[in-house]
């Protein structure tokens, strides 16, 4: 490599502008000589001067309370030991997968109270759909096309028990955005499980067609769909989250999109969570 | 410039920084205040969305007010640092909402100019944080504009260099040599500027 090259690199590297191969040649260059690295450093100090030539532009007055609207009081808590419960033997499957849901999200918590409130009014309104969907010819038909009642596939059961009997569970409340129109939630998150649960309500309602999907984002920067689903008619839905591979993430967003048969289609952040570890 | 002096009789951002721990909202409304129409500014330079911009600088404050820790003041400045996080979150914003719509964008406004709606420096910002961005503006504006442009298609339009060399139709090893005497000549004009002392960076 001439200086030049070398030099090439390590200002790209500091821009974020190198491909992924030549990213990593950079940091394997820094680690093993330190006149690489003390270059780096003052590549990465210009770069972090450039966004002072930006000129200024004013941001909307509203977001100022917006901001400390949220950030008032922390909202940052760890729920304590979440009761268990096993599915019972011979209990209906669908039903099973609905009770299992409901109870892994009760917990002592107070914060969380409204959070079993609403979980009890869709698990009553699921009960009555099962109820309806036992006495139509069609059922199992049915079933597929109502979301609440839907039989969660194994792995997102398995899912759900490992994430209600994690101790270690992470939660926390979404943020809304400009996007949100009054849409709220919260989130848990087990890193030991790999997996999640969301529950959100309010909703925007989507156009035909549409979807929401939830993105979580690691460290990195790597995004990963965790979900896909249509809320109910009350912008409600409860989703488990899945990732695959040991991606550990650090934030989840909740995007609409207008296509949801296009995984790759993308839309506004309609709520956001930092995942305090 | 280290620690980011405050107006005469305001506290420090480091101070500030640390109040945060104790969940001194005050301090965030005054880190809020000082920063957030730069912060907002760089996250515009980048997405060219009000509203998505809006959101990235919600997102980085509420992150420092709920993770203060993050800033690390051994590390540098603190506008260095928040400048920084700003931008790459923009950057993964924009990432997320399309390359093509991103590529279209920076091609329709080259140089992305938005100096019909410039207003001047706010006070508050501080004397020594206006004389930075007077110097760094400066020293952009004297760059041969191919190296400019180079420069900011890799910092505010978070491309790569296959990409700038997509975008420009510029050979991939114009495009690097570019990057490289640029930012050696923004080095050279703004040396007084940098302190970084060395030691491992974010």
């Amino acid at each position: 490599m001439t200086p030049e090259e070398r030099e090439a690199l390590l200002a790209g590297y500091a821009l974020g502008s190198l491909s992924t191969p030549d990213a990593r040649d950079a940091e394997r260059l820094v680690r093993s000589d330190p006149d690489a690295a003390a270059r780096m450093a003052e590549y990465q100090e210009l770069a972090d001067l450039i966004a002072l030539s930006v000129p200024l532009r004013e941001a909307d007055p509203r977001l100022r309370e917006r901001v400390l609207a949220a950030a008032r009081p922390k909202r940052m808590w760890r729920p304590g030991p979440v009761r268990r419960y096993l599915p019972v033997a011979g209990m209906a499957a669908a039903l099973g997968a609905v009770t299992i849901w409901a109870v892994s999200l009760q917990t002592t918590v107070t914060d969380l109270q409204r959070q079993a409130d609403d979980l009890t009014a869709v698990v009553q309104e699921a009960s009555k759909r099962l109820d309806r969907l036992g006495e139509a010819a069609d059922g199992a038909r049915e079933a597929n096309a109502i979301d609440l009642t839907r039989q969660p596939p194994a792995s997102e059961q398995h899912a759900l028990v490992a994430v209600s009997g994690d101790p270690n569970v992470i939660g926390g409340t979404f943020e809304s955005t400009t996007a949100s129109h009054g849409a709220t939630g919260e989130f848990q998150w087990s890193d030991a499980a790999g997996a999640g649960t969301v529950t959100v309500r309010d909703l925007p309602r989507l156009p035909l067609g549409g979807a929401y999907r939830v993105w979580v984002e690691d460290s990195l920067s790597r995004l990963m769909v965790a979900a896909t689903f249509t809320p109910d008619d009350a912008g409600r839905a409860q989703e488990v989250l899945t990732v695959e591979g040991r991606l550990q993430p650090e934030r989840i967003y909740v995007i609409a999109t207008s296509r949801a048969d296009d995984p790759e289609s993308t839309g506004p952040v309609v709520l956001m969570a930092t995942i305090d570890r | 410039m280290r620690g980011s002096r405050a107006p005469s009789g305001e506290p420090e951002d480091v101070e500030l920084v640390a109040a945060l721990a104790d969940e001194d909202i005050r301090a965030l409304e005054q880190l809020y205040d000082r920063y957030s129409t730069l912060a907002y500014s760089v996250s515009l330079r980048v997405l060219r969305d009000p509203q998505l911009a809006e959101d990235v600088v919600q997102e980085v404050f509420l992150r420092l007010w709920r993770q203060p820790t993050s800033y690390d003041p051994t590390r540098g400045r603190f506008i260095s640092w928040l400048m920084s996080v700003t931008r790459n979150r923009s950057v993964d914003e924009l990432r997320r909402v399309s390359r093509r719509r991103r590529s279209e964008q920076l091609e329709e406004q080259p140089g992305h100019e938005l100096a019909s709606t410039e207003r001047l420096d706010d006070p508050q910002a501080g004397v020594e944080i206006a004389e930075a961005r007077a110097n760094v503006r400066a020293a952009m504006t004297r760059l041969p504009p191919s190296q400019r442009r180079v420069i900011e298609l890799a910092y505010f339009g978070g491309l790569t260099q296959v990409e700038i060399a997509d975008v420009t139709g510029e050979p991939l090893g114009t495009v690097k040599t570019r990057i490289r005497l640029g930012m050696n000549k923004l080095r050279e004009a703004l040396g007084g500027y940098m302190e970084w002392e060395g030691g491992p960076r974010p």
